[in-house]
């Protein structure tokens, strides 16, 4: 084993040296692609650079990596989640007092940041992650194991923000002619609907990998 | 209306699955109903990009319409198109074979989603031209893998999380390879990069990256030490697709990207390397499923030996390219297949797959043992199955360019091949008592291991179209 | 040394680092952990790529460009010549 730890450090020092050299080489001058992106700007529906890569330019990645997520939280459950977090029954009396003030804040930053995606750095992931955060709080301070909602309820939203996404980019075909090239007038209106569906249905996957629901996605 | 001037056939061969999968998550009951619809919708939707293919030739299809450099596209050629209909042809099959194999309704609700987004996973693979987008689908089709690998229970948890590591480890060095390449040339095109690429070190390097990332994913060996517990382990459909199909994508963009993007790069020592590892993961492999201690072990080192093929068939891609490699890819899928299939049937019977006991579960099961005989045929290579077809355009490559040490360990290696198919065969027709099944193998399970027999036969008949379609229609 | 090309060696580190990690320790958490190195290392790398080719900056600090740009768009039609952000007013 001393040996393997040794030849292993060995080599990963030559690795060292050789992505430090890569590194070296990579030619530090414009690479165009951000100009370009800029320049289209106009024509993408959205003021934020990198919204309008994420949403528009390059869609379809996005598109995919809604699905890994979505992936993730089938494979959750398949590999035999432990089902339902231990619930205590003894909450203490501050915890409703301040869930019931953190809740609406966090709900309010997660619309915030969602609306800002437009103009700056946020959109559906950020308010995703604010989402889940915000679930995964309620459901801890609630008490219950049980969902307020029916199961299929729950399946639909965790599908709801690929399948309008991809919807959309299919709908926009008759129009444009291309799959996920949105119409000009239209673009604004579409990529901020899609953002709404995705920053809802990130929210409930991540809730959902950390509650582990198993039962929830995957009905008796 | 002319259907092959629909331009978007290409686009639904991701989509149809997609949707499908989707359909799924939402209605589990509705599972079985959904994955054969959607299976067959998927077939049609191949069948319509072949005309389109047929009527327009190659094509770039845009997606976003940005153009190029700043958006994505998809593109539909010859190697593509074969894929596609390998991966319908195999997947068609295993979708009947999964209704009935899945027993409890719990396994068929996790199965099914996973199982549709596992197939139009593979289709972005094999259509995108984007090497960004090529990592998310990489990355998307390990870890869809690993999650059918793990739906086998509790036992099989353990190769799911090596499998995950190891496909982890494949997808970020092919990560810093995107990472290098977009450093250099500033675009993620593979076309417009095939155009600028120049043979720098730092090209060479990203080459390095990618080609080790992809070939831990294709599990050439020695780096194949995640296959044979994961492909082992898992349900027998997963199996069954994990060795016929996943592990052939990788391969495919592997070549894709050293005949296209880095054709500058790619020289004779470098073939001639993953050449010699091919023929160390024949011997390894073979040697390891002759001794075998389960059925399905057996099957999954046989799939390290057959990679082998492949890595021996790159070395010839400088005097023939796609051909070959691309007849022994759809001429193992087939076979594969068709034997986890069989394997599958067989574990079910007789509740274990332990090859000192599997004697009585062969003998209950003439169909499947049938399907296995023409599996194997094929992998041995003798005529006139899908495998005799794919040796001998490698033999042929081989000897025409006079490499004989090529030639020699193909026809040495069927024989090896020969040795650890019969040892299964064998079995059957040794006398004992009858078989006291465990477990029920339906007829639609059998003969669907049977069909996918016969087609890795009746592929030695459509060697033509093969050579035609990529004759006419190269990348 | 630019201050890119310190981000783009230390990216590089990253990924060793991890590299090493995921081969050598034996617990899966922090075989685990030293993927997420490797990512890390990798999106610091794509990160300083982009940086480099940053469109010279213009109005106080941290006030990005793309929103003095899309302002502009919005408030007029005239001005949106694209590429070629004016200098904000403000």
């Amino acid at each position: 084993m001393q040996q393997v730890v040794k030849l292993v450090s060995l080599l990963a020092l030559a690795w060292v040296g050789v992505l430090v050299w890569a590194m070296w080489q990579i030619p530090l001058t414009d690479s165009g692609l951000q100009i370009l992106a800029l320049e289209q700007l106009a024509n993408s529906g959205v003021d934020s650079g990198v919204t309008a890569v994420l949403l528009n330019y390059r869609a379809y990645d996005t598109l995919l990596e809604v699905i890994v997520l979505l992936a993730a939280v089938l494979g959750a459950r398949a590999a035999g989640w432990p089902v339902a977090l231990p619930l205590n029954a003894d909450r203490g009396p501050l915890l409703p007092g301040v869930v019931s003030l953190l809740l609406p804040l966090l709900l309010l930053s997660a619309v915030y940041l969602l609306w800002l995606g437009k103009y700056e750095a946020g959109g559906s992931f950020q308010a995703g992650a604010l989402l889940g955060a915000a679930g995964i709080l309620a459901l801890l301070s609630a008490g219950t194991g049980e969902w307020p909602v029916r199961t299929w309820v729950v399946r639909a939203g965790l599908i709801v923000g690929f399948s309008v996404f991809l919807l959309i980019g299919l709908l926009v075909i008759p129009i444009t002619g291309t799959f996920l090239t949105y119409p000009l007038h239209l673009a604004t209106t579409l990529i901020v609907l899609i953002e709404i569906v995705l920053a809802f249905s990130i929210g409930l996957a991540l809730l959902l990998l950390f509650a582990g629901e198993g039962s929830v996605v995957d009905p008796p | 209306m002319d259907l092959s001037l629909h331009p978007h056939w290409t686009v639904w061969c991701i989509v149809v699955p997609l949707l499908a999968g989707g359909l799924a998550v939402l209605v589990p009951r509705w599972g079985k109903t959904i994955g054969l619809i959607g299976a067959v919708l998927t077939l049609i939707v191949v069948g319509g990009a072949t005309l389109q293919l047929l009527s327009h030739g190659p094509q770039r299809i845009e997606i976003g319409s940005w153009g190029a450099p700043l958006g994505i596209q998809l593109q539909l050629d010859g190697p593509a198109l074969m894929m596609l209909w390998t991966t319908a042809l195999v997947s068609l099959p295993i979708t009947v074979y999964a209704r009935d194999y899945f027993q409890t309704p719990q396994q068929q609700i996790r199965f099914w989603p996973l199982w549709l987004l596992l197939w139009s996973t593979m289709n972005m693979l094999y259509l995108s031209a984007d090497l960004f987008n090529l990592y998310i689908t990489l990355e998307l089709l390990s870890f869809v893998s690993v999650v059918l690998v793990a739906l086998a229970g509790p036992n099989a948890v353990r190769a799911a999380i090596r499998y995950l590591l190891m496909n982890l480890l494949g997808s970020l060095g092919f990560l810093l390879a995107v990472a290098l390449m977009y450093g250099a040339y500033g675009m993620l095109d593979i076309n417009m990069l095939a155009e600028q690429v120049e043979a720098t070190p730092l090209t060479g390097l990203a080459l390095a990256l990618m080609s080790i990332g992809l070939l831990v994913k294709s599990a050439l060996f020695p780096l194949h030490v995640w296959l044979p517990p994961a492909h082992a382990g898992a349900p027998a459909p997963v199996s069954a697709v994990l060795s016929a199909l996943v592990v052939k994508a990788s391969f495919y963009l592997l070549l894709l990207l050293w005949l296209t993007l880095y054709s500058p790069l790619v020289t004779r020592e470098l073939t001639t390397l993953v050449g010699l590892l091919g023929i160390g993961a024949i011997l390894w492999g073979s040697l390891q499923a002759l001794r075998a201690s389960r059925l399905k072990q057996l099957v999954a080192y046989s799939t390290v030996a057959q990679l082998g093929y492949i890595g021996l068939a790159i070395t010839l891609i400088d005097v023939a390219a796609w051909q070959p490699v691309l007849t022994f890819i759809i001429a193992h899928a087939c076979a594969k297949g068709a034997m986890f299939l069989a394997a599958g049937n067989f574990q079910r019977a007789a509740g274990h797959d332990r090859m000192a006991l599997i004697s009585a579960a062969l003998r209950a099961l003439p169909v499947s043992v049938f399907a296995f005989a023409l599996a194997g045929i094929s992998l041995i290579g003798l005529p006139p199955s899908g495998g005799f077809l794919a040796k001998w355009l490698l033999l042929s490559a081989a000897l025409d360019s006079g490499r004989w040490l090529i030639a020699l360990a193909l026809v040495g290696s069927g024989l090896l091949t020969a040795l650890y198919v019969f040892r299964v065969l064998e079995r059957a027709v040794r006398p004992g008592a009858a078989l006291k099944p465990v477990g029920r193998v339906s007829p639609l399970m059998e003969w669907s291991a049977l069909g996918l027999g016969l087609l890795a036969i009746l592929l030695g008949f459509a060697g033509m179209w093969i050579t035609q379609i990529l004759a006419e229609w190269p990348v | 040394m630019s201050t890119v090309a310190a981000y783009l060696v230390t990216g590089g580190l990253l990924f060793i680092i991890g590299l090493h990690g995921l081969i050598l320790r034996r617990s899966l958490l922090r075989k685990i952990l030293a993927l997420n190195i490797m990512d890390s290392g990798v999106f610091m790398i794509l990160l300083s790529l982009a940086a480099r080719s940053a469109p010279p900056r213009s109005g106080t600090p941290g006030d990005g460009i793309n929103r003095h740009c899309g302002r502009r768009q919005r408030d007029g039609p005239g001005t949106g010549a694209p590429g070629a952000c004016p200098q904000p007013l403000y």
